[in-house]
């Protein structure tokens, strides 16, 4: 009866401290983060914002310590002493680089990974493994989840996004490996349950046994498909190893794990109607995942890149991407500028929410490095360089705030992933097109 | 992918452009000026003319010969115009070099990879396979398209969410839909002085009731489609010698079983038949077949027990199985007969053995051998098998072309057509060998079949791009007529025209131009139309067979003179090319462009605002005035030209796709100019000008097709199976389903290859 198995394997070696293909995975893509007692793990997380903004006011006056904050600004007033400006930031393989048009699905899709999407319509998707996902990589197996991907607008559409990009690009900021990208959820009632489902079932354990049991077989089976589909056809059959692999794995962690948190809230019973109310209830469920230590890694996708939204209820019923095409046109950047002062007031309640939760020393947002952003830096000039950056907490990581920091032109941000990847222990040469560590 | 090497080789030998050949003298008369060295327009270097580098180039070419066809190359600014004859002769000598490079190249049908099922196929095949509807891939992450497609092999991936969603969702539909033992029945005994023919004083009996002629009956409702059985509780009253004898009867015809009914008072007797039931009103009796001589039947109940089984009929034959089994051999026999259902091809032992064992395990365990069977299950469709289109090979590392299996054929069939596995009527065909020969049948049987709906909500919606109707939020404070019974209003009309090329096999020609549309209440007075012959509101009518357009029902509307008909005129697409606030010329022109015409204009060039970012454009007062100040740059004037003609046709109609006059206070101008100095004033030249080019919208909609049945982006290599399918459908009278047989019959379609080829460059 004592067959020993690959799932024997996997618990076995799971319940030592380090899981053998994360172990190799941190090999390939940073180095581990060992669990630390009494200290409040490192959270990081990104916001994206697409089509640029209006960067008149965006941009501080002056350099070094914030006097007044800009007009975007401004809602972030309550936690202004642990917001940094930067400035200077570029994204270079947003830009064409000789793949023409489609600088939208580029600035997206180079944000987090600092690589040159490749321009197709579906066949051979590429980018590049994004930031987070090597942050998962490195401290992914101390929680219950590795990362949250969320998002408010939903991946598909019909046709091309964006002049010969596939929508995959325009609306998606994770990438898992440069072929696989990340869904982002988007129905706040499934984050919910990403987060807090195994605490509503009682039978959990009993339906993780079988399910391990299951995914068991199901690998033996995969396996003997092998020999019998051709060489090409084998890349989506490893897809679906890895998958697979994957959900082992995070089980097997779980039970090493102590119980999951109950979650202070009820589940959301679905996508509001309402566009802020649904931000709203994305950004309070990142709170929670943060709170109860349920991931400490996340992305957070406002709209998807060359959104063409209006928000009528800002007096803006104007499509948000035609908005960006403003021509200089002045009530047209007004608009855009009232759609960027929508979209900080999110990065501002997730800041105050953060900052109200008490941990260790300080509060949650003294432990979480948030980064808001646009691969877009005017949506008019569709310019990648000079991008609107913001670095949001780390208060006990060493980040000053309350600052406006000005770096040379062309510096790549992907210098400032490193630096976040850096402050959460997890040291990496390099990302995309990276130069360096940029100072924080 | 010789010819290829061969190319390469030749290309070092490449001598500079030579004037002597005829496509030389073409291009160095009309291109060369601007298409040559690093600084070529449009990054198009066209002086390498010998046949190698123009195969090399094929895009470039092709796309030349396109423009130059289009009338938009050379520019209109150069004086040395080409004339027809030149420009034929110019299109032949690219063509003729293509094709004949096509010629010589192998046949390939392409490589496409496993389809891992998208949402609508994985619940459609679920909900086939275990004939329990519910919605288990509502809470998956949404498909990414991929050529216009959320079908594509490429781009759908399966990332752990959504691995893990299968997992979760394959638990509850086998929680939801196994039970191997049939619910008890439900049963309803009635009393025999409740029977029909009505007591006065039903009091009066006792115990059992006299039947002395004809019979007694009762009315009852079946509302499940199953087995019945009918009971009576009776004994017989004999006479002349004689027992009586009974019918029980279905209705007042059929008799189910007649017998011979004796005992007595003390020693009734319960007689029963059975019978299978369609859901509607029916009536059960119980005749006496002898009357006379003092015989009787008394009658103490009737009984109706039924449907036997109330599972579906397809979970009952799934489950069945021979009570004198072992557990573990009722655990194979199911698990084998769902697998082979789940995965759409032959099982062999193997790949079943971790079920199998897994099932045998948990089922000892369990003391219960049907959680084994149920758990067996959740691996067969957690498989790759399952969440994929698999096309398995005996000898994967060939590269020759091979014909499909007629099962591979059958699952690609009906994922094409049903965006659902195969019905029982394709396996068994399949199995039999007899799919091939009957192939036309098959299709046109699927075609009329509610389940090629999948057709009509998947492929043309997402091909028209009418799904970003679901999205569009247009501005209400300008219109404030948008609501969402205008939104579903739009969707259906569209819906309705697809539904009739489907079912009905009309004419794909319909699409671009049609003498009739469906239209609700809502929508005939956004559109102004007052009845089913398409008067005008307010005008009178020319012919009194109309009739009003009531309520939310659609109803066939002829739409005579009004500007509509074909999917240009529909709402839906209107609103689908139109900003929130305001309508895009360069949207709809462009959507004519690349959606029917299959000729997209190239993206503008980087760094290029798109429209209204010039200063003066602010000055500019319409928005064409403002457009065609946009155009007099020259990096955009050459695409704009022809998508802004086209897209000032619709002007006539409002972002909402109602009709209007004016536009912010400015009239309406719905002229254009297409290349060539062709004028076109309003949708109905536009309508006339894509009828005249009948031809490209007919490739492009086969090329569409053809992309949605493979799940891959189209190949130079599939120009050929594109050719054959319009030449068909030409051939079919642009009947749809010709079109369809055509696809199912191409090379691509019918046949796979396995291992990549060799890099050729």
């Amino acid at each position: 009866m004592a067959k020993f198995n690959r799932r024997m394997a996997l618990q076995g070696l799971g319940a030592s401290i380090g899981l053998p293909w994360l172990e190799s995975l941190a090999k390939a893509t940073g180095t581990m983060v060992p669990a630390q007692a009494g200290q409040p793990p490192v959270r990081l997380a990104w916001l994206y914002v697409p089509n640029g903004v209006h960067l008149p006011n965006w941009r501080p006056n002056s350099e070094g310590k914030l006097t007044e904050l800009p007009a975007t600004l401004k809602p972030l007033e309550a936690v202004r002493n642990q917001l940094t400006v930067l400035t200077g930031l570029t994204a270079d393989k947003a830009r064409p680089n000789g793949d023409g048009p489609g600088d939208h699905a580029r600035a997206l899709s180079a944000f987090l990974t600092g690589c040159q999407a490749r321009k197709t319509d579906g066949t051979n998707i590429s980018s590049g493994i994004s930031v987070d996902q090597v942050a998962a990589g490195g401290m992914g197996h101390l929680t219950r989840l590795p990362s949250l991907e969320i998002g408010a607008e939903a991946g598909a559409m019909a046709g091309n996004c964006d002049s010969g990009y596939s929508c995959v690009y325009s609306s998606t900021m994770a990438w898992r490996s440069s072929s696989q990208p990340l869904p982002k959820e988007v129905n706040p009632a499934q984050v919910f349950d990403r987060l807090f489902g195994a605490t509503a079932d009682e039978n959990r354990k009993d339906k993780d046994r079988l399910r391990r049991s299951v995914l068991d077989a199901v690998t033996k089976d995969a396996s003997s498909l092998r020999g019998k589909i051709s060489a090409g056809d084998k890349r989506k059959l490893d897809e679906y190893l890895d998958s697979v692999r994957d959900i082992e794995l995070r089980m097997a962690r779980a039970e090493k794990l102590p119980p999951p948190a109950k979650p202070p809230i009820d589940r959301p019973k679905g996508v509001p109607a309402s566009y802020g109310e649904h931000l709203e209830l994305l950004t309070d469920l990142l709170v929670l995942a943060f709170q109860t230590d349920t991931t400490r890694v996340a992305t957070f996708v406002l709209a998807n890149e060359g959104s063409n939204r209006p928000y009528p209820w800002l007096q803006v019923p104007d499509g948000h991407h035609d908005l960006s095409h403003h021509g200089k046109n002045g009530p047209k950047q007004e608009k855009i500028a009232k759609i960027n002062l929508f979209h900080a007031g999110m990065l501002a309640r997730l800041g105050t929410k953060l900052a109200a939760v008490r941990e260790g020393e300080g509060s949650l947002l003294d432990h979480c490095l948030i980064a808001y952003g646009s691969g877009n830096s005017d949506g008019d000039r569709h310019n990648h360089d000079d991008l609107p950056v913001a670095l949001l907490g780390g208060a006990k990581l060493g980040v000053e705030g309350n600052r406006h920091v000005i770096h040379p032109k062309e510096t790549p941000i992907t210098n400032l992933w490193l630096a976040m990847l850096a402050k959460a222990g997890i040291q990496r040469e390099n990302l995309g097109d990276s130069t360096g560590l940029l100072k924080i | 992918m010789i010819l290829f090497i061969l190319l390469l080789e030749t290309c070092h030998q490449t001598p500079a452009a030579s004037a002597k050949s005829p496509l030389g003298d073409f291009v160095h008369k009309h291109c060369i000026q601007c298409h040559q060295g690093k600084k070529a327009k449009g990054s198009l270097s066209l002086e390498k003319l010998d046949p190698a580098s123009v195969v090399k180039n094929r895009a470039a070419w092709e796309h030349s010969v396109e423009r130059t066809q289009g009338g938009d190359m050379p520019p209109a600014s150069r004086k040395v115009r080409p004339t027809p004859a030149e420009i034929e002769n110019f299109t032949n000598q690219v063509n003729g070099i293509l094709e004949a490079a096509d010629r010589l190249a192998k046949p390939d049908p392409g490589l496409v990879p496993p389809r891992r099922l998208n949402r609508v196929e994985y619940a459609n095949t679920l909900k086939d396979l275990l004939g329990v509807d519910f919605n288990p891939a509502g809470d998956f992450p949404s498909d990414d398209i991929g050529h216009g497609f959320d079908n594509n092999a490429e781009t759908l991936s399966l990332p752990p969410v959504l691995m893990e969603r299968y997992i979760a969702a394959a638990e509850s539909a086998l929680d939801k839909s196994i039970q191997l033992k049939a619910p008890k029945p439900a049963l309803r005994n009635l009393s025999s002085r409740y029977l029909e023919p009505a007591l006065k004083t039903p009091g009066e009996v006792k115990r059992f009731r006299e039947l002395k002629e004809d019979r007694l009956f009762q009315n009852y409702k079946v509302t499940e489609q199953g087995e019945y059985i009918l009971r009576y509780k009776a004994y017989g009253k004999p006479g002349g010698g004689k027992a009586p004898e009974v019918a029980i009867m279905v209705g007042d015809k059929r008799v189910l079983s007649k017998l011979t009914l004796e005992g007595d008072e003390k020693n009734p007797r319960v007689i029963e038949a059975k019978t299978t039931l369609r859901p509607r009103q029916h009536q059960f009796g119980l005749r006496l077949e002898n009357p006379g001589d003092g015989r009787s039947v008394m009658v103490e109940w009737a009984e109706i027990e039924g449907p036997t089984d109330s599972r579906p009929q397809e979970l009952r034959e799934l489950l069945s199985v021979d009570d004198k089994l072992t557990d573990g051999e009722k655990i194979r026999q199911i698990l084998t007969r769902f697998a082979q259902r789940a995965w759409r091809s032959q099982v062999d032992g193997k790949a079943l053995d971790g079920a199998i064992e897994l099932a045998t395990q948990e089922g000892a365990k369990r003391k219960d051998w049907v959680a084994g069977v149920k758990t067996g299950m959740l691996v067969v469709l957690c498989s790759p098998r399952f969440l994929f289109r698999v096309e398995t090979d005996d000898r994967p590392a060939r590269d020759e072309p091979y014909d499909l299996s007629e099962l591979q054929l059958a699952s690609r069939l009906s994922y094409f057509l049903w965006s659902t596995m195969p019905d029982r009527e394709l396996m068994g065909l399949s199995e039999d060998g007899r799919l091939i020969v009957n192939l036309d049948n098959q299709i046109d049987r699927m075609l009329k079949s509610e389940k090629s709906k999948a057709l009509v909500d998947n492929f043309f919606p997402q091909w028209l791009q009418i799904q970003r109707l679901d999205t569009f939020q247009p501005d209400r404070g300008k219109f404030p007529t948008f609501n969402e019974q205008l939104r579903r209003a739009m969707k259906t009309e569209a819906q309705k025209l697809f539904e009739e090329l489907v079912q009905k096999d009309g004419s794909v020609l319909d699409i671009i131009s049609s003498d009739h549309t469906w239209l609700n209440q809502r929508l005939a007075e956004h559109y102004g139309i007052a009845d089913t012959q398409g008067t005008k509101v307010g005008a009178k009518p020319k012919t009194d067979n109309g009739k009003r357009i009531v309520g939310e029902e659609f109803v066939r509307v002829e739409l005579g003179d009004q500007p509509r008909g074909g999917v240009l005129g529909m709402a839906a697409v209107l609103s689908v090319t139109s900003n929130p606030t305001r309508t895009s010329p360069v949207k709809r022109g462009k959507w004519v462009l690349e959606q029917l015409m299959g000729t997209p204009p190239p993206p503008p060039p980087p760094n290029v605002p798109e429209l209204e970012a010039t200063a003066k454009s602010a000055k500019a007062e319409t928005l064409k005035q403002r457009m065609e100040l946009h155009r007099s740059n020259p990096a955009c004037s050459t695409c704009h030209q022809k998508m802004d003609a086209l897209g000032f046709a619709f002007e006539a109609f409002n972002a909402l796709g109602a009709l209007r006059d004016k536009d912010d206070g400015q009239p309406i101008d719905a002229t254009g100019e297409l290349p060539g100095n062709r004028k076109v004033t309003g949708m109905k030249d536009v309508r006339a000008y894509l009828v005249e080019n009948k031809d490209k919208f007919v490739k492009t909609m086969a090329e569409r097709l053809l992309v949605y049945a493979l799940g891959r982006g189209l190949t130079p290599a599939d120009r050929k199976a594109i050719e054959k399918i319009v030449e068909a459908t030409k051939k079919g009278d642009y009947k749809f389903s010709a079109m369809v047989k055509a696809v199912v019959n191409s090379q691509p379609f019918r046949q796979k290859r396995g291992r990549e080829a060799e890099p050729t460059e």
